[in-house]
């Protein structure tokens, strides 16, 4: 098993409109480093040159924010979902 | 021949009756419970404070729900000493074992100059109207009371806000405020389902107004034909007890979120974006977080879609609205788990709901632990979504 990561939908058009990527990972950040590789417009969007996650991005394994674990150090495991959230404001 | 006076005899040897004035005595002490059984028409001449109302029409049918110890020692009270007696005898069958009837009923009460009290009533009207509230036990006539007088401000009369403004018009939220500067246009109709073909050109809050009418005309609605701003947000905001945000733009949901950290008003919000939506419920009094401690930054303009890109489907704002108008009455009644601490997402396609948790940021800049006073930011507005 791999992790699955699920793309939004204002994102997916730097992955060619694909809703989830699949990746062998240990960690948020091999998770982000499976991103790049794919494309790395989305690892612009998501994280900042400094190497951080962008302010208006949330990141969740299963239902927990990293932000309140170990951030992009945070253990993923085969099976884990992990979510990106961008602030979006249609109404 | 066994005549009915034979059977108040016999009722007034079996139970035993005490004086209103006891009664208050030994209500105040704590250790009983009086029950009022007289019917639903009468009490509007007054009930004691405390009271539980069980009409005698159907106490068989309701006392075990209400007062399930059958050991509790148990007042009965109703006009005049006689229907209490008749009550005595009904819970007596089903296995109540402490009953006592209240001599002279309310009409001794009153002579004897005891406190009573004016009750909050629906009127018959309202009893109609909202009677599959009523039936709800969580919800009843204390809380459909509550929604009468709550008010609800709606920010947005769009895919969002018409529902949510529907279904709370319908429900009863006594005051409905609804914010929005913008006019009807026919492409608003695939999703603003306020609004209809006869109001195009309209305003926006005309035509919502016009249609909530006609959905509840008892309730209060209050429109503005305007955009909100840091000038007139607080003295709009003063007047409400919970926000919808139904807006479609970053610089009004962040003023929407310091407002709501500002005034302590609950922000029930929701966003939508082609087949995929989100509802939370931002609320500072139950220590959960605000909109800046999920986004500190709303994204650049030129990383936020574009308006060409954006888009959603018609009937996604419509879930979305509706799951806020729920949560809305849950946090006028604290009713169940409103989304304080959780983002309730849905993905259309997939059909499938994801709950994502939150958590307050103490260092967040609007209602983080520093923060003494929290000062409106501007945000440049962008066609963003």
């Amino acid at each position: 098993m791999s992790v699955t990561v699920i793309i939004p939908a204002p994102l997916r058009k730097y992955v060619n409109n694909t809703k989830t990527l699949e990746c062998q990972a240990s960690s948020v950040t091999e998770v982000f480093d499976h991103i790049k590789s794919e494309s790395q417009a989305l690892f612009d969007h998501l994280i900042t040159t400094e190497g951080s996650v962008r302010e208006f991005i949330r990141v969740y394994v299963n239902k927990s924010d990293i932000k309140h674990r170990d951030g992009l150090a945070t253990p993923v495991a085969s099976g884990d979902v992990v979510s990106i959230m961008p602030a979006f404001a249609g109404g | 021949m066994f005549t009915f006076d034979a059977r108040l005899a016999e009722l007034k040897h079996h139970f035993s009756e005490i004086s209103p004035a006891e009664a208050n005595r030994r209500m105040h002490t704590g250790s009983c419970h009086l029950v009022d059984v007289r019917e639903r028409s009468e009490l509007t001449s007054g009930i004691i404070a405390g009271s539980v109302h069980l009409p005698k029409s159907v106490i068989e049918l309701k006392v075990e729900q209400a007062l399930p110890d059958k050991t509790a020692d148990i007042l009965l009270i109703c006009g005049s000493g006689v229907r209490s007696l008749l009550a005595a005898e009904s819970l007596m069958k089903l296995g109540y074992q402490n009953l006592t009837s209240v001599s002279g009923g309310m009409q001794q009460w009153k002579d004897q100059g005891l406190p009573t009290i004016t009750p909050r009533m629906l009127s018959n009207k309202d009893e109609q109207r909202y009677g599959r509230h009523l039936l709800i036990p969580e919800v009843g006539e204390k809380g459909q009371l509550k929604l009468l007088e709550t008010r609800v401000l709606l920010v947005g009369a769009g895919g969002l806000g018409s529902p949510a403004a529907l279904y709370l018009a319908a429900a009863g939220i006594g005051t409905l405020g609804i914010i929005d500067n913008d006019v009807v246009e026919l492409s608003n109709l695939q999703r603003q389902i306020v609004h209809g073909e006869s109001s195009l050109g309209m305003n926006k809050v005309d035509s919502a107004r016009a249609r909530l009418a006609e959905i509840n005309s008892d309730i209060r609605i209050t429109t503005y034909n305007e955009s909100l701003t840091e000038n007139n947000i607080n003295e709009l905001f003063s007047n409400y007890d919970i926000v919808v945000d139904g807006c479609d733009n970053f610089q009004t949901r962040y003023l929407i979120n310091d407002a709501c950290v500002k005034h302590r008003i609950p922000n029930v919000h929701g966003a939508v974006y082609r087949f995929d939506g989100y509802v939370t419920v931002f609320d500072s009094r139950q220590a959960g977080p605000c909109y800046r401690c999920l986004y500190p930054e709303p994204p650049p303009p030129e990383l936020a879609p574009s308006c060409m890109e954006a888009g959603v489907l018609g009937v996604l704002p419509g879930i979305i609205g509706v799951l806020q108008a729920v949560e809305t009455i849950k946090v006028a009644l604290r009713l169940g788990e409103p989304l304080t601490h959780r983002i309730l997402r849905y993905d259309a396609l997939a059909a499938e709901f994801t709950e994502l948790d939150t958590r307050r940021n103490s260092e967040c800049s609007v209602c983080g632990d520093a923060v003494k006073d929290i000062q409106y930011q501007h945000y440049s507005q962008q066609c963003a979504v």
